[in-house]
């Protein structure tokens, strides 16, 4: 595993500072380099990379920046800045002396400009610890870059730098997560530029997250997205970065090929004559590698040799660590052992406590190497174990990613089941409500229905109670009546006739009064009951009362009777009372010529019928009178016997029917 | 010629038993009971039995009704004092021979007993009067009519035609013709057309 991953960062500065206005053209892509720059002469010539590695550099951009603060020109003197800061970047060449100066700008000036302007600064100071392997003071300073919203080509492109450089810091760390959430952002800003160079430097590193996910199809994917970006932007030292990683992809699936790649990716670099000495070392310890491979190690002396030179003045880390695996591995294969394991196990040390588990591996797997070389196999344990360790490190990364992707697609899945369940609470609930409600509607209905049966049995008791009491009552005053009628003619007409005997036949007159007597009882007594009402039954007694009716009212009344006697004897009495009470009323209200009795017994019913031809009369005012006690007499007679009595009354006549339902 | 006498006023029972006896006839029995009425009947099988209707357990109505459904020889006397056409009308279909007011019982039961005992049957003059009695007396002629040809002779009067006057008495108009054929047959009157309008008029029906 080769660690020269900090270089992929280093060439995405290219175009970061170019003060133009921002235009917006299309929907898509909102931001656009302005061509034209307004810079003055040695700001334009502090930018250009060419002019970099001239030895009057520094002096010139010292000079006028000393000069622009002195007469107060703090933007010019951050422009100054800014171009050498990203000079620096691209080269990964990083000066103590220029974090100072851009610690002193930040402590004395930044604030008098305005914070688009001074950008450069917390990217400067991130790139510088991203050097140093130090991703977390890194991460400190890009995390206060993004807080910023963009709103130019300018700023557009600094915030996604700094959220790509945050992805690569994370990435670096192993925590893909974070990693691909940063780049997804940085990718979002980038396409809203024209500024491929950076988008190339976001698939880069996506490609590199896939790489370490071991989604070696999709990292090559990505690589080749880079590639594309950069050589639209005319860049080739980033085509040999991106080259370089892609050799990184396949040493990583052991592809074969990588060893033809980084010849013709070293070779392309040393004919491109591209100053970029930190890209030189990595390309070159891929070089030392194949040349080891290859068995060539004279070759692979004189690479590194040159190696060491430019790692010296690079003050980098990662390439420092670079050197010295490429030289552990020269010193193994030659059979020499590492001449210097105090540096190795000081760098192991150094990038154990940055967590830079990449490197760590690197280191480790020399060390054991170098150990089995020397047959120190305490060490070679030791380190195998620090190997092992680093790798489950990385491997647990990708274990957590791995799992935290996992439990999206889980937490997915089980809201979605939540949702499902609670969907189905609801319906439930809907159901369970409807259904509580249907039930206690029936409830209800089914009390009020019971109640009201409760009601209506009560009413129909009550008036079954009452018809039984009026029966009675009748009964008993027909008995009574039938008493009183009787004593009066058995008993007080014999005194009396004794009396006229007694008296004898010679007193005519007092004999004809006492007869006369006789006869008012009989007639009182005939009115009380019909005389022997048991015996003679209804329909003689009904005739005898017509023929009374005639003889003694003048009234023509006529009769149709059909009856064998379904009633008993107290209800024959009773129709017998309901027709004497309707003859009476025809005799004194109607001023009727005739009228007529009908009584038809059929199987199922008995029918009782008086009719007349009288005047008639208004039935519901008169029943509503107080003294319309012959008609309420009819009805209640009706109903005590269980019949049901109907008057109607016009012009013509008067007719009161009662039916009698047969019910035995 | 036997007699049993029944009645449950003794003093009655008593006055009865001379009045028989006065006229010559044998009682051989009095009860004061129907029961005890109709043992002696069905035991000793009198040639008539003088009885009251109103008495305790069996009547006389009931005492007649079993003599008829047992076939006695027995005549049977009604002695009472219901002045009532229903019951002289029911007596007659029990087969009662005699039926007499107690008022007016020292007048009539003489004639009764002997007219009984030819085997007539004889009925209480003022029984068949007490109807009568109440009718009114207009022209001679009209007392042969009963009440409704009265009533129909009236209404002819009126000039109605026999379908009017049937539904002015809730009869059918063929009775009405039938009323009209007796009207005219009682009457005497010759068969000519509008006979008995011009006779009501004539008469000062109108």
């Amino acid at each position: 595993m080769k660690n020269q991953l900090i270089r992929l960062f280093t060439g995405l500065f290219l175009f970061a500072f170019s003060f133009g206005a921002c235009k917006e053209t299309s929907t898509k892509m909102s931001y656009h380099k302005d061509p034209i720059e307004k810079l003055d002469s040695t700001c334009k010539w502090l930018s250009e990379r060419t002019h970099f590695h001239n030895e009057k550099y520094y002096p010139i951009f010292r000079n006028y920046y000393a000069k622009q603060l002195k007469s107060k020109h703090f933007d010019k003197a951050a422009i100054a800045l800014g171009e050498l800061t990203e000079l620096e970047m691209y080269f990964s060449f990083f000066q103590e002396s220029t974090l100072d100066t851009i610690r002193s700008f930040q402590k004395h000036y930044e604030q008098k400009l305005p914070w688009d302007k001074t950008l450069f600064v917390e990217s400067y100071i991130g790139n510088y610890y991203v050097n140093q392997a130090n991703y977390r003071k890194a991460i400190q300073s890009f995390l206060k870059l993004v807080v910023y919203k963009p709103f130019d080509y300018n700023t557009c492109t600094e915030v996604a730098h700094g959220y790509g450089d945050l992805a690569f810091c994370y990435f670096a760390m192993g925590k893909h997560e974070q990693a691909l959430r940063y780049n997804a952002k940085a990718l979002a800003l980038f396409n809203q530029t024209d500024n491929y160079t950076g988008r190339g430097g976001i698939y880069d590193n996506m490609a590199l997250v896939s790489l370490y996910t071991k989604n070696y199809t999709q990292a090559e994917v990505y690589f080749d997205k880079a590639m594309a970006d950069y050589r639209r932007a005319n860049d080739t030292g980033n085509v040999l970065i991106s080259l370089h990683n892609k050799i990184i992809l396949y040493q990583e699936m052991n592809d074969p090929k990588q060893y033809d790649l980084i010849d013709s990716t070293y070779h392309l670099f040393i004919k491109s004559k591209i100053r970029d000495e930190s890209l030189e070392v990595a390309l070159s310890s891929f070089y030392v590698d194949v040349l080891l491979h290859e068995g060539r190690n004279s070759e692979a002396k004189a690479v590194l040799f040159d190696m060491k030179q430019n790692v010296d003045t690079l003050n980098s880390v990662a390439s420092d660590a670079d050197y010295n695996i490429a030289l552990a591995n020269y010193q193994i294969k030659a059979g020499e052992g590492i001449k210097d394991i105090g540096l190795i196990e000081k760098a192991l040390h150094a990038v154990e406590d940055q967590e830079d588990y990449q490197n760590q591996i690197a280191f480790a797997q020399v060390l054991k190497d170098n150990a089995v070389l020397t047959k120190d196999y305490q060490k070679a344990y030791i380190f195998s174990e620090k190997l092992k360790d680093a790798e489950n490190k990385i491997s647990n990364q990708r274990i957590i990613t791995k799992t935290m992707e996992l439990n999206k697609l889980h937490e997915t899945k089980r809201k979605e089941q939540q949702i499902a369940i609670q969907k189905e609470t609801i319906s439930n609930g809907k159901t369970m409500i409807a259904l509580m409600f249907s039930l206690i509607m029936g409830l209800l209905l089914v009390l009020f229905i019971a109640f009201s049966r409760q009601r209506q049995k009560k009413i129909k008791t009550e008036n079954k109670r009452v018809q039984q009491y009026t029966k009675q009552l009748l009964d008993k005053t027909e008995e009574e009546r039938r008493r009183i009628a009787s004593d009066l003619h058995d008993s007080v007409s014999h005194e009396l006739l004794n009396l006229k005997h007694s008296i004898g036949g010679n007193t005519a007159h007092s004999g004809e009064k006492i007869d006369s007597i006789i006869k008012d009882i009989r007639s009182i007594s005939r009115n009380l009951h019909p005389v022997m009402f048991e015996k003679v039954g209804l329909s003689a007694s009904i005739n005898q009362l017509l023929d009374r009716a005639q003889s003694v009212n003048q009234l023509m009344v006529t009769s149709d009777i059909v009856y064998c006697g379904f009633l008993s004897v107290s209800d024959e009495l009773q129709v017998y009372r309901i027709i004497q009470e309707a003859l009476s009323n025809i005799i004194k209200y109607a001023e009727a010529v005739a009228a007529k009795i009908i009584i038809h017994e059929g199987s199922d019913e008995l029918m009782i019928q008086i009719k007349d031809n009288g005047k008639g009369f208004h039935v519901a005012e008169t029943l509503s009178k107080k003294d319309a006690f012959g008609l309420h007499n009819i009805i209640e007679r009706s109903k005590a016997i269980g019949g049901f009595a109907k008057i109607h009354s016009d012009k013509n006549g008067t007719i009161i029917t009662i039916d009698l339902k047969k019910t035995t | 010629m036997t007699i049993v006498i029944a009645d449950d006023h003794p003093f009655t029972l008593q006055g009865t038993q001379s009045f028989v006896e006065s006229y010559g006839y044998q009682v051989i029995a009095t009860c004061a009971n129907g029961v005890s009425a109709l043992n002696m009947i069905q035991l000793r099988t009198p040639d008539i039995a003088i009885l009251d209707i109103n008495m305790p357990a069996l009547d006389g109505l009931d005492v007649a009704k079993k003599v008829q459904e047992l076939k006695l020889k027995t005549k049977v006397i009604l002695l009472t004092m219901h002045n009532e056409m229903t019951i002289y009308n029911k007596s007659k279909e029990y087969g009662v021979y005699g039926y007499i007011l107690k008022e007016h019982a020292q007048v009539e039961l003489k004639n009764c007993l002997s007219e009984v005992a030819k085997g007539n049957q004889y009925a209480s003059g003022s029984l068949l009067n007490d109807l009568k009695s109440v009718r009114e007396t207009g022209t001679g002629e009209l007392d042969k009519l009963t009440f409704s040809e009265r009533k129909i002779i009236e209404l002819i009067a009126q000039q109605k035609t026999s379908k009017q006057i049937a539904e002015m008495l809730f009869l059918s108009e063929k009775t009405i013709e039938g009323h009209r054929s007796n009207i005219i047959e009682k009457l005497g009157l010759p068969k000519e057309k509008n006979i008995l309008l011009k006779w009501a008029m004539k008469n000062g029906l109108e």
